[in-house]
């Protein structure tokens, strides 16, 4: 079958008045779900899973990617106007969205982003739609060597997030990466860093740590800031459209986070965290600005957005062609496909195209859904900021604390996330910044799960990195890179002490 | 004050009887060590929406994910041994997971074994690049390259790694182990030649095999199950000693009356006796099996002898 009747054939399946119905459910429920600080899709898409075994398989499927989906257009809400991120991968949205809201941009950043997540979202659904199995394909050659390397390149570019001197990034990512070794040894199975409390042998829970340092600090800070200091907010309602200039710096910033994001997407197990941290990292380093990084530059709030849009929509290749999950959520999702008696694996675009192509074409009906619900509910969002912060913070807290004990229903998390607040809160008097760190978090497991996969298949040959072109490249590209960071940074120095 | 002792103490008992005459008669939990859409929480929730109905109290499944199923287990071995915290575990926590590493309770008593609900074979599968189709054939080339080749598992002390392990140690040879951190990625491992072999559930492996992307080589259960009913078993294929199943169990705490259990067997049998409820264990690649509490733990003995040897030999004990 060709495109168009595939295309056909998704039409048909996806504007049925039920397929509409729960993609619109999802889409809203996601958005919902999103913009409330701490609780992702994850935890709404388990507690839907039971509930859609009475739903046709297709239907439940579109309405918990759409919930999926969803969730990543309404996460950076709250990171622009609170700066509490609503999921952790809106996080580094914080960076240069809060301070737009501080500048009276809050209407135009909520509306770029809400632009840049559907930008995003549509190539990465084109890219799902047209070229799955060759991009699979090409998924499928990245080996442990490949995947090491790039995660060294994602870890170079981690330095490069914070807005303070290099070292004081690297720092951070070190302390990343020993958070990240906190769990059970992968190859020996033995624990680290566990202290018997066996709530600890999968190691720290990203949600906890991510909401902890970003949001928990925040409202900590908030609450010690005295009242004359907190900024004030002027919204100009007529000031929602971005301006020409805001226009020609964001678009093509949305099309590098979507190619970023596309790329990690397609990669199984890497996810859209890290897609959207390193875009940020990657629009930096290429800005003629850098400076304005941080201050509110509006390619650090557009990239990061149609990065990890982006790699939700690709993120289903590697899902829906081999049967391999992209993340955690997606893997759920392949669990709702069992329930149901499907078997994911290798043939199912052949043997269930309507399931297939009926999904594809509801991400673009869901994506214009997303857009048509979220610009008008941006006056609503911006009216957030006129609550009294007696009331709102107080409301956050509840709702992060819900969001970190349904990931695993697990009390324990509750308290990581409150003692990580902690930390973030004394990290912000030090002015260290969280960004780098939650990088390195993310990265540093990964890291390691693939350098040891590497060098037990390779039997302990180091060469089997540089033997592999791809994975030659990417280190040669993170060892210039570095030396970039290094060269510039003494450069850096020099020119202060003249 | 000895009368009142005596007397408070037997109106305890008598209370607690009476309790476990009239169970269930409020909410019942089911935990389960393992994410919503796993194949154990599919299990949790088809058994307890089904003891709900029968029963007419609630049964509520409550995920538990975390270290390898115990977290799960050892909120049952916590409770009031009532019956109403019960759990659904895989072999790991009860037998597995004890030989390697200290847990905050004890199998053997902590825990009280009702019924295995369901099972599945393990299925040895091999990369096409081997150019192996059988076990004899599989065995000697493994035998002229010890240590050569990898196979992937979904991690350490798992049934995938126990039962490679179990498969070079009755075939005496070497395997070297890959450990990754799911069943689609280790299957996809061994599609795309990262590693050579793997010992996987069916629902993993049918898909690629269908595909003509691996080999199936044996299952690991003592006959053959319907699901992988043109796969022989090992003993067929002459190599004894190899069993391995990925069963799924339903346990009470340790203590709780012989009333509740017999009670909660009953029900349950006739839950896997139901057409549609073995549907569906087939449509995900299991078959019901539901013996008697005395038998179930008369099995977990068995196992643990059988798993041990397994546990030593690899060096895992702890």
């Amino acid at each position: 079958m060709d495109l168009f009747s595939n295309l056909s054939l998704g039409l048909a399946t996806a504007l049925s008045p039920s397929a509409l119905f729960f993609c619109f459910a999802g889409v809203t429920l996601g958005t919902l779900i999103g913009v409330l600080p701490g609780i992702g899709a994850m935890a709404a898409i388990a507690m839907l899973l039971p509930l859609t075994y009475h739903v046709p398989p297709t239907e439940a499927l579109i309405m918990l990617a759409g919930i999926y989906y969803g969730a990543q257009y309404g996460g950076s809400t709250a990171s622009i106007l609170l700066r509490l991120p609503g999921t952790a991968q809106a996080a580094v949205v914080t960076l240069d969205g809060y301070p737009m809201t501080q500048s009276g941009r809050a209407g135009v950043a909520l509306f770029i982003t809400t632009i840049a997540s559907f930008v995003g979202s549509m190539i990465g659904v084109i890219l799902l739609a047209g070229f799955a199995p060759v991009l699979a394909q090409v998924a499928g050659a990245f080996r442990a060597p490949e995947y090491f390397a790039l995660m060294v390149l994602g870890l170079v570019a981690a330095a490069m997030l914070g807005q303070g001197t290099p070292l004081r990034g690297l720092i951070m990512v070190v302390a990343g990466l020993l958070l990240g070794t906190v769990g059970t040894d992968l190859q020996s199975g033995t624990f680290r860093f566990v202290f018997g409390e066996q709530m600890l042998t999968d190691g720290l829970g990203l949600v906890a740590v991510a909401m902890g340092l970003f949001g928990v600090s925040e409202v900590i800070a908030n609450a010690a800031r005295p009242p004359s200091e907190r900024p004030d907010y002027r919204v100009n309602w007529r000031a929602m459209l971005p301006t020409r200039a805001d226009w020609r710096r964001a678009l093509p910033a949305m099309g590098r986070g979507s190619a970023v994001g596309a790329g990690f997407g397609t990669l199984p197990g890497t996810g859209s965290s890290i897609a959207s941290f390193v875009s940020y990292a990657v629009e930096k380093r290429i800005s003629r600005r850098p400076e304005e990084f941080g201050k509110g530059a509006i390619e650090g709030v557009t990239a990061p957005e149609s990065a990890n849009n982006a790699a939700a929509q690709t993120a289903f290749i590697p899902t829906l062609t081999l049967g391999v999950p992209g993340d955690a959520v997606l893997a759920l999702m392949l669990g709702a496909l069992i329930l149901h008696g499907i078997i994911p694996g290798p043939g199912l675009i052949e043997q269930q195209p309507s399931l297939f192509w009926g999904l594809v074409v509801s991400f673009v009906i869901g994506n214009l859904m997303l857009v048509v619900l979220n610009l008008p509910l941006i006056g609503l969002w911006v009216s957030i900021l006129r609550i009294p912060y007696r009331l709102l913070y107080p409301a956050v807290l509840i709702f992060i604390c819900i969001g970190v004990y349904s990931v695993r229903n697990a009390v324990f998390d509750v308290w990581l996330v409150l003692v990580f607040g902690l930390v973030g809160y004394g990290m912000r008097l030090l002015r260290f910044e969280p960004a780098p760190l939650i990088l390195g978090f993310i990265l540093g497991p990964l890291m390691e799960q693939y350098l040891r996969r590497s060098m037990s298949i390779a039997r302990g040959d180091p060469m089997v990195f540089l033997e592999r072109p791809m994975s030659a490249s990417f280190l040669a590209v993170a060892a210039g890179l570095a030396l970039w960071i290094i060269v510039s940074g003494l450069r850096r120095h020099k020119g202060a002490g003249r | 004050m000895k009368k009142l002792i005596a007397l408070t103490l037997a109106a305890t008992l008598g209370s607690g009887a009476a309790l476990a005459d009239d169970w269930p008669s409020r909410t019942v939990t089911v935990t389960v060590g393992f994410g919503p859409g796993s194949t154990p929480d599919l299990m949790a929730r088809l058994i307890a929406e089904n003891l709900q109905e029968r029963l007419g109290q609630p049964f509520v499944v409550d995920n538990r994910p975390g270290a390898g199923g115990n977290i799960a287990l050892d909120a049952v071995a916590q409770a009031d041994p009532d019956g109403y915290t019960l759990g659904v575990t895989i072999p790991g926590p009860l037998i597995v997971n004890p030989m390697r590493m200290e847990l905050m309770y004890d199998p053997s008593t902590d825990i009280r074994p009702v019924t295995i609900l369901g099972t599945q074979p393990s299925v040895l599968m091999v990369s096409t690049e081997l150019g192996v189709s059988t076990l004899p054939e599989l065995i000697a080339l493994l035998q002229e390259n010890p240590g050569e080749f990898n196979y992937s598992s979904i991690g350490v002390g798992s049934i995938s790694h126990l039962a490679m392990e179990m498969i070079a140690l009755e075939s005496g040879t070497e395997i070297e182990h890959i450990p990754y951190t799911s069943s689609p990625e280790a299957v996809q491992a061994v599609v795309n030649g990262e590693v050579q072999m793997a010992a996987m559930p069916p629902l993993a492996v049918l898909p690629q095999a269908e595909e003509g992307n691996v080999v199936m080589i044996a299952q690991t259960a003592a006959e053959r199950m319907p699901v992988v009913a043109d796969v022989p078993t090992f003993a067929e294929e002459g190599l004894t000693g190899v069993q391995a199943e990925a069963w799924m169990a339903l346990a009470a705490t340790g203590g709780t009356p012989d009333a509740v259990i017999e009670r909660l067997y009953a029900e349950v049998r006739a839950i896997l006796d139901m057409p549609e409820v073995q549907e569906r264990l087939a449509g995900w690649g299991m078959a019901p099996v539901g013996m008697p509490p005395a038998e179930f733990e008369a099995r977990i003995a068995e196992e643990t002898t059988r798993w041990q040897a397994v546990v030593d030999a690899a060096g895992l004990a702890r």
